[in-house]
């Protein structure tokens, strides 16, 4: 039973730390970003199955983390409201060539970060940009001046 | 208003542009100075496993204990119980109460009791005589379990014989 509740409570914790750190770290993944999820990672198992080597306790855990990722993306499915709990909005940071900036300061975002995104997309000024859009998984999306 | 002009499908300017996402914003700074609590509290000893010295004293003995006053599940600790004699202790007794024992590993004690018994739930270690202004120290070395939580009564009393010396009251807190 034990190891259920701690990976339960081990799968609400990095829920909540992922959704504190923000989705630019997520996105980005430099080097120094991997490397911190990999040791939360790290860190997570060893508080979940403890002194537990056993394949019976492998299976518990797994299988807590695997039911409640499902639960929250079907809640976050099911429940609009949900969703707004679980998963972060769509902000807009670029509209019409001109940056947002309290949308761009509250994800903690650079003009120099939106002009690489926009860059990677063959996109070479702000300016041509109509719409760039910072995506719940972190992701700038670049929608070019028609 | 052209096609590009418009906001892409499902992104409204009212919810995603204009919007100060306040609720969501407060939270995330309110769950991030939870952390930040948490690790100061950490850093004050709150979560273990820095050690408490507590002394009793009586005109026999002084006994006095070393011992974390909070514990994480999991983790190894020392114990460690000085005895000063001021008077002759012909069976010098440490008494530890349950919270030592129960769901806990005792790796191992030194040195050895020259006999021990249980009685309540508290053991009973007793050594060989002391005689006055002698000092002698037991170190008892330990693992919580990991299932283990709550707090934990860890007194421990020094009796000569049948003769309370000195009583130390301490309890250990483990966090899960």
């Amino acid at each position: 039973m034990d190891i259920v509740l701690r990976a339960a409570a081990a799968f609400v914790l990095v829920f909540l730390l992922l959704r504190v750190t923000g989705r630019r770290e997520l996105s980005t993944l430099e080097p120094f970003d991997l490397i911190l999820l990999v040791v939360i990672g790290d860190l997570v198992q060893q508080g979940v199955t403890q002194s537990d080597m056993s394949f019976t306790g492998l299976v518990l855990a797994v299988g807590t983390f695997t039911v409640l990722a499902v639960a929250t993306s079907w809640l976050s499915y099911r429940f609009k409201a949900m969703r707004k709990v679980l998963e972060a909005a769509p902000l807009v940071v670029v509209e019409h060539g001109k940056p947002i900036e309290h949308n761009m300061r509250a994800e903690r975002l650079t003009l120099e970060e939106v002009a690489e995104a926009a860059r990677l997309q063959q996109v070479a000024s702000l300016e041509d940009v109509e719409w760039a859009i910072i995506e719940p998984s972190g992701q700038i999306s670049i929608i070019p001046r028609g | 208003m052209s096609a590009a002009a418009r906001p892409p499908d499902c992104i409204s300017l009212e919810a995603h542009r204009d919007a100060d996402h306040l609720i969501e914003r407060g939270a995330r700074w309110t769950l991030l100075a939870v952390l930040t609590i948490l690790a100061v509290l950490a850093l004050a000893n709150v979560f273990g496993q820095r050690h408490v010295v507590l002394v009793a004293r009586s005109d026999a003995a002084a006994l006095r204990l070393s011992a974390p006053g909070a514990l994480r599940s999991g983790l190894l600790y020392q114990g460690k119980f000085q005895i000063d004699a001021r008077q002759r202790l012909l069976r010098p007794t440490l008494v530890l109460a349950p919270g030592w024992w129960d769901a806990m590993s005792v790796n191992s004690i030194e040195p050895q009791p020259t006999r021990s018994w249980s009685r309540d739930g508290s053991v009973f270690l007793e050594f060989d005589p002391l005689g006055p202004g002698r000092s002698f120290t037991v170190y008892l070395y330990q693992q919580t379990n990991p299932t283990t939580a709550g707090r934990r009564d860890q007194s421990v009393e020094l009796r000569d014989g049948e003769r309370t010396i000195a009583s130390i009251d301490h309890s250990v807190n483990v966090f899960p």
